[in-house]
């Protein structure tokens, strides 16, 4: 038995004495074939699954270096079944390829016939095949690249594409560092990464400097490029970024949303308008072709709707940059971001870039209301599909919000919820201003310009600004309702106020739960991500809030 | 049909060996060496030639060995090296097997002389092939003049067809042929290439197909009715199927009344005796291991074990689990076994299977009383020797429980075999009946492979396709090397096992094993070895040496979690496990706290203050306030609300009355218990507590648990009353009838009270003895509120000769009735 931090279960967890000498080195060690599943304070437990050894084998790793890590750093001996399924998983990367061919655009080769033999009777890839080159090629017919990616993956036979990506049109972009504005050392790394890839996913806590990321890819892309994003506030919010820390020029940049209908070297376009459907037909999908991308950026991709996805099968031969703060899906489709968009390529997690200051410390608390005893007896009578909502918008809670929202009187707030009803009561008591999705975009930029201008100080929002909105000074956020248990909208929120905050105080985040509900139960499940995270919740009774 | 062929015994061949070889053969085949030793070379050969000592020294050949001799045996008796050669499966030489034959002579099974390989014709009947039994053997069933018959069919037909026969060994003497001569030239002529072949030509396609058919077949033809007598008349037997062949000694009759085509008959339709000769020892791939791991992961296994047992005994001991009526434990048993110890139905069914075989769970008989009738439980619970075992030291305990398993003649894994379709009918349960006489041997056999692979080299190289790594290789790939060459050294010994192959037995092996610490990451750990080697003492020094150091420290963090890194001393951990659910268990244990754990802790009996008090005790850094708040949160709602046992109630709306019959001299039997001021519950039944009621002075009415005075059969005094109201009085409720005019005040105003009113008026009557038609009386309901509630009822008129009723809770009877 050594005195190394790491532990290695037979269910494949590893779990990381955090405050152990070689922690640091040890995490650095297993985030390449690891996925994080949470870090609380002391001890950070990974798992180690077929995506993330395929990933960390995309990236070059073999098994023995994996085996190495392990044993260097495990304080109990580590299981010999689990080295040898690691290196039996690590091994079915690659054995199959994608890759061009003289005469034809795309094949798929395996120098194993067996495992060829397999996939090709399998019907999951019906229909994805052209003639039969030899004993080990054969023709993958052409817009079958994703699809047949999607399939080799359920089948446990991930492919190495090495077909490559076609340059796009040429388009000159760089990086205007001026300002004090430099690419930090984890944003340059996580392009660095990606590009030598040329397909993948970032992951960043919010207010890490996703943006950043995908700007600096597309100056080194140097090509037309198409960013995907999730709503009209958000898209202008990437086109001033882009003006403000690229050559991009107001003509180059297009936005392609409900409102407007633009296709320019560099387009944003949202989710909304892609999977908007006209007599059955999803009539703006043209938008991929409408250029020869070099570049497809999917912003917040844990929210990429299932038509995008579909779509995005069809345009493997681009580069693809998916970014997100959150990879966790709430529909569990982790394994089509890694067939489609393309593999985690970069993570990083939030306490650690907290740590380092890349984003504000937050303290998160949890603030119990009473309900009183009429609203008790009217949520027992409520049927069951209807207590959440009675729940969250239970008038117990507007003291308790009142009282936060005074107690940090002149600091930028936000007041988040999801019942417009009980949003507009809590509006009208704080008497600020009321942002939801039925707000004309023109109006609700307006407010968030007075927002960040410190004019105002208070805003309460809808689940609209849950995710893409950049407001830097926000440092307090009280969430009044939620959707159910969404761990990535807890998160989400919180990264509305991370941004690092010039006096370096903490931001804070408060979620007001009704008690004995079963919004007490839901919220337990949202923390959990969070508290994954290392952000632990203080819970507190709203009686006792004078002390907050 | 003669040659100049030099014909050599076994007793001339061993007369020319020496010593040494001499000593090798009996090293090998010890049984000819007794029970007194051979007076001469002549006798030693007479007993290497015994069909049982044949047999048993079979059962010891490698799978090589048993292949060659499965050729050989299929080949003309006495036969050269040539057609030895060409018997050989496609590919193979005489070269190749050479080792192969040297081992068989060694053993005395064949020899060799003059370019020829001799065989005694009993090892032609003791090797096992994929044919039928030798010719020899089946014809040697059957007269004399029937051989004859056959050959002189025979040789006539290979005659006309032009087949050269093979030459003869025995000499020619004039004199008529003997029965074992006869069968010798018949065994002959059927070895001859390409003699059946051409006999078959003259068969009929129904023949020849039926030879065809039985060639590749060691089942014989059933229901076959294939007689030979020189007096029958011709045609008499021979319209039986397959006498054309019998006629020929390519079908004959066996012992068993079934119909056998020889092997000589087999091999010539059929080729090859096998496909394969198997000759190299299968490479056993071994990973290399660091030993002290093996050591640490064995002392792990064995102290969790040890837990699981103790967990499974208290658990058990409490409250035994019942045996099926076919003996043993059901599956419904094993699976709560099995979430009780929180490990896979595969492994609880294997710790079971332990206890059963170290005796320390026990089926009892336990009797109890149904109505009038006894009833025999069958009971599985901890034996009286489980009490003695706890007390002791956990080395020992150890050594124990393994022990028993290493000498057990039973498969623990067996019951947890999966089964489907018919066979799911075969299933053995948990402890059941079940008996394999070389389990034990079997399983000393895998132990002692297993320890014999720390001489191997490991493995190496860079083909991580084919699954092993550089350096380290799953137990399941050593496995089925391991199984692959322990069927190769004794195939025969792992045959026949009720359909339950090789590679399943040694895993079998192993996994029950790995369970006991026995064995570890692919190894036999110190303690196993020394078990293995019967040395007890030394066994439970090795556990001792690297039994897991225990820990008292656990860490709890905010996202309600407590980690427990090694091994959580026992008492600890049962506290542990009781306020939160394990998630994750091994080297390290994750704990998740949540609301139905602690409330499950305080059900228990632990309260927030002890709760708090264990968790800052043992928690290495300190507790968080996100656990701290959810403790008392739980504990806050804890309670809300409470369940008791009560077999009666007693209602009142006069709180006054009730609280006079709870402390009233002569009630004071009923224990009373009142739970608020119109309600009080007792726990002796209804009709007790109604008639001590009344003993005391109070008017009770008897009540179903809905409240609804009850229609429960009327006592003696009672039913007399009823016959003095001459008559049938039927009262309905004003409410029942739904007639709410004339109604009193308080009843019209509430319609949902006279919905709810269901008062059984007539059964009130009859009990509490009141005529209607004298006097109002009180009643008892229930209201809309479920409340209960009283009224004060009269008559209210005579309708169809019924007499009816109508009332009012205000206490006051309406004017009509006042006045009557």
């Amino acid at each position: 038995m050594s005195d190394g931090p790491l532990v290695v279960q037979s269910d494949k967890t590893l779990m990381i004495e955090v405050d152990l000498p070689g922690a640091a080195e040890c995490r650095n060690a297993i985030a390449a074939f690891a996925e994080l599943e949470r870090a609380p304070e002391h001890v950070h437990t990974y798992r180690i699954t077929p995506l993330g050894l395929w990933n960390a084998r995309a990236a070059g790793m073999d098994a023995k270096s994996v085996m190495d890590a392990l044993t260097t750093f495990s304080r109990f001996p580590v299981p010999a079944s689990l080295l040898a399924d690691l290196t039996e998983t690590m091994g079915r990367y690659g054995r199959l390829v994608l890759e061009k061919d003289p005469s034809h655009p795309l094949v798929l080769r395996s120098c194993d016939r067996a495992v060829l033999e397999e996939v090709l009777g399998s019907r999951l890839t019906a229909g994805m095949f052209g003639p039969r080159l030899d004993a080990e090629r054969v023709v993958v017919l052409l817009g079958e690249r994703g699809r047949l990616k999607q399939a080799l993956l359920k089948l446990g036979w991930p492919a190495d594409d090495q077909a490559g990506y076609v340059d796009g049109t040429r388009h000159a972009i760089s990086l205007r560092e001026e300002g004090g504005f430099a690419l930090r050392a984890y944003q340059s790394e996580a392009v660095d990464v990606f590009m030598a890839s040329g397909s993948g996913t970032v992951v960043l806590p919010c207010g890490a400097g996703k943006t950043l990321v995908g700007l600096a890819a597309m100056a080194r892309c140097s090509a037309s490029t198409l960013i995907l994003v999730t709503n009209t506030v958000s898209a202008r919010q990437w086109r001033s970024e882009i003006f403000a820390h690229s050559s991009v020029t107001e003509e180059q940049i297009g936005e392609y949303s409900g409102e407007r209908k633009e296709i320019r070297p560099v387009t944003v376009a949202t989710y909304q308008i892609l999977s908007t459907r006209s007599k059955g037909e999803y009539r703006h999908f043209g938008v991929f072709d409408a250029q020869d991308w070099g570049l497809v950026i999917y912003d917040e991709v844990h929210l990429l709707p299932a038509p995008v996805f579909r779509m995005t099968a069809e345009i493997q031969s681009r580069r693809r940059l998916g970014l997100t703060g959150t990879l966790v899906r709430e529909d569990g489709r982790e394994g089509d971001v890694f067939s489609l968009i393309g593999p985690k390529r970069f993570e990083a997690p939030w306490k650690l870039m907290e740590e380092q200051g890349w984003i504000a410390p937050a303290l998160c608390t949890e603030v119990r209301v009473t309900l009183s005893d009429a609203e008790r007896m009217t949520y027992a009578l409520t049927e069951a599909a209807k207590r959440h909502s009675v729940a969250s918008t239970s008038a117990a809670k507007d003291r308790a919000i009142e009282f936060l929202v005074r107690k940090h009187d002149g600091e930028p707030t936000l007041v988040i919820g999801m019942y417009l009803e009980h949003l507009s009561r809590i509006a009208d008591m704080l008497q600020a201003p009321l942002i939801t999705g039925k707000t004309p975009v023109l109006e609700r930029e307006r407010l968030y310009d007075a927002f960040r201008s410190g004019k105002e100080r208070v805003l309460v929002v809808s689940n609209v600004a849950n995710f893409s909105i950049d407001l830097p000074d926000a440092s307090v956020a009280v969430q009044v309702s939620g959707t159910f248990g969404s761990r990535q909208e807890e998160a989400q929120r919180l990264g509305r106020i991370l941004r690092p905050k010039a006096d370096r105080r903490q931001a804070r985040f408060f979620t007001v739960v009704s008690r004995d509900t079963n919004e007490q139960e839901f919220a337990a499940r949202r923390q959990r991500f969070l508290a994954e995270q290392g952000y632990p919740y203080e819970i507190v009774d709203a009686e006792d809030l004078v002390g907050v | 049909m003669t040659a100049d062929i030099q014909v050599r015994s076994l007793g001339d061949e061993l007369a020319g060996w020496d010593a040494s070889r001499l000593a090798a053969l009996l090293l090998r085949r010890p049984d000819i060496a007794g029970p007194d030793a051979p007076r001469d070379v002549g006798e030693l050969a007479e007993r290497a030639q015994d069909l049982a000592s044949l047999r048993d020294a079979i059962a010891g050949c490698t799978l090589a060995e048993s292949r060659l001799l499965q050729v050989i045996v299929c080949c003309a008796r006495d036969c050269t090296q040539d057609e030895l050669a060409a018997a050989l499966p496609d590919g193979s030489a005489l070269c190749d097997v050479e080792k192969v034959l040297l081992s068989l002579e060694q053993c005395a099974f064949i020899w060799r002389y003059g370019g020829r390989i001799y065989s005694s014709s009993a090892l032609r009947t003791a090797v096992p092939t994929r044919f039928g039994p030798p010719v020899r053997a089946l014809l040697e069933a059957q007269t004399a003049e029937y051989a004859k018959h056959v050959l002189r069919i025979l040789q006539a037909e290979t005659h006309a067809r032009g087949v050269t026969l093979r030459a003869s060994t025995r000499e020619v003497t004039g004199r008529p042929l003997r029965k074992a001569e006869v069968i010798d030239d018949i065994e002959s002529i059927l070895t001859t290439p390409g003699a059946v072949p051409a006999l078959l030509e003259g068969a009929s396609a129904d023949d020849r197909e039926l030879a065809i058919e039985l060639s590749s077949s060691t089942h014989g033809l059933r229901s076959a009715h294939l007689y030979f007598s020189p007096y029958s008349r011709p045609g008499y037997y021979s319209q039986s199927r397959g006498y054309w062949l019998f006629e020929r000694a390519m079908l004959l009759p066996g012992m068993d009344g079934a119909a056998y085509e020889p092997r000589e008959v087999g091999v010539a339709l059929c080729g090859k005796a096998v496909d394969d000769l198997a000759v190299d020892e299968p490479e056993l791939a071994v990973g290399e291991v660091d030993a002290s791991s093996v050591e640490i992961a064995a002392g792990s296994r064995a102290a969790s074990l040890l837990d699981s047992v103790d967990d499974l005994l208290e658990a058990w001991g409490e409250e035994p689990v019942a045996e099926l009526k076919t003996g043993g434990l059901g599956v419904t048993a094993i699976k709560k076994a099995a979430t009780l110890l929180e490990m896979s139905v595969r492994d609880a069914t294997r710790l079971v299977e332990f206890l059963y075989l170290a005796g320390l769970i026990e089926s009892s008989i336990v009797v109890r009383k149904e109505g009038r009738h006894a009833v025999y439980d069958r009971l599985i619970a901890p034996s009286s020797a489980a009490a003695g075992w706890l007390n002791r030291e956990p080395v020992v305990r150890w050594r124990e429980l393994a022990g028993a398993w290493l000498r057990a003649d039973r498969w623990p894994s067996m019951p947890a075999r999966e089964v489907h379709g018919d066979d799911a009918a075969k299933r053995i349960p948990v402890t059941g009946s079940q008996f394999a006489n070389d389990a034990s041997a079997l399983r000393r056999d895998v132990l002692a492979s297993l320890a014999s692979l720390d001489g191997r080299p490991s493995i190496d190289g860079d083909d991580e396709r084919s699954g092993r790594g550089t350096q380290w290789l799953a137990p399941s790939t050593t496995l089925k090397a391991l199984a692959e060459h322990l069927y190769w050294e004794r195939p025969q010994r792992w045959l026949n096992k009720n359909g339950i192959e090789p590679f399943e037995l040694v895993e079998w092996t192993y996994e029950e094993a790995e369970m006991l610490g026995i064995v570890a990451q692919g190894r036999l750990s110190s303690m196993g070895a020394a078990l293995l080697g019967g040395d007890n003492s030394r066994a439970q020094q090795a556990l001792a040496a690297c039994w897991p150091e225990e820990t008292v420290k656990f860490t709890v963090q905010a996202d309600l979690t407590a980690v427990v890194i090694g091994r959580l001393s026992r008492s600890v951990l049962v506290e542990l496990r009781l306020l939160a659910d394990r998630e994750s268990q091994g080297a390290a244990s994750i704990f998740r706290f949540s609301e139905a754990s602690l409330h499950r802790a305080i059900a228990s009996g632990r309260d927030p203050d002890t709760i708090m008090d264990f968790l800052k005790r043992h928690s290495s850094k300190g507790v968080p306030q996100s656990l701290s708040y959810l403790v008392g949160d739980v504990a806050r709602r804890h309670g809300h609300i409470e369940v008791g046992s009560a077999a009666s109630f007693v209602i009142s709306k006069d709180p006054a009355v009730l609280a006079d019959a709870c402390v009233h001299r002569r009630t004071r039997k009923l224990g009373l218990c009142q739970l608020a001021p119109t309600v009080a519950v007792s726990a002796l039944g209804p009709d007790k507590v109604v008639s001590v009621l009344r003993e005391a002075g109070f008017l009770p009415v008897s009540a179903e648990t809905s409240g609804t005075p009850s229609d429960s059969p009327v006592p003696k005094e009672i039913d007399s009353i009823r016959r003095s109201l001459g008559g049938v009085v039927a009262l309905q409720s004003a409410t029942a009838s739904g007639a709410s005019k004339g109604l009193p005040e308080p009843f019209r105003s509430q319609p949902s009270a006279q919905r709810s009113a269901r008062v059984n008026l007539r059964a009130w009557a009859v009990q509490s003895g009141y005529h209607l038609g004298e006097q109002p009386v009180k009643l008892s309901q229930r209201s809309a509120r479920e409340l209960a509630e009283q009224l004060l009822a009269g008559p209210a008129g005579r309708r169809g000769g019924k007499r009816t009723a109508s009332g009012s809770s205000s206490g006051r009877l309406p004017p009509r009735q006042r006045s009557r």
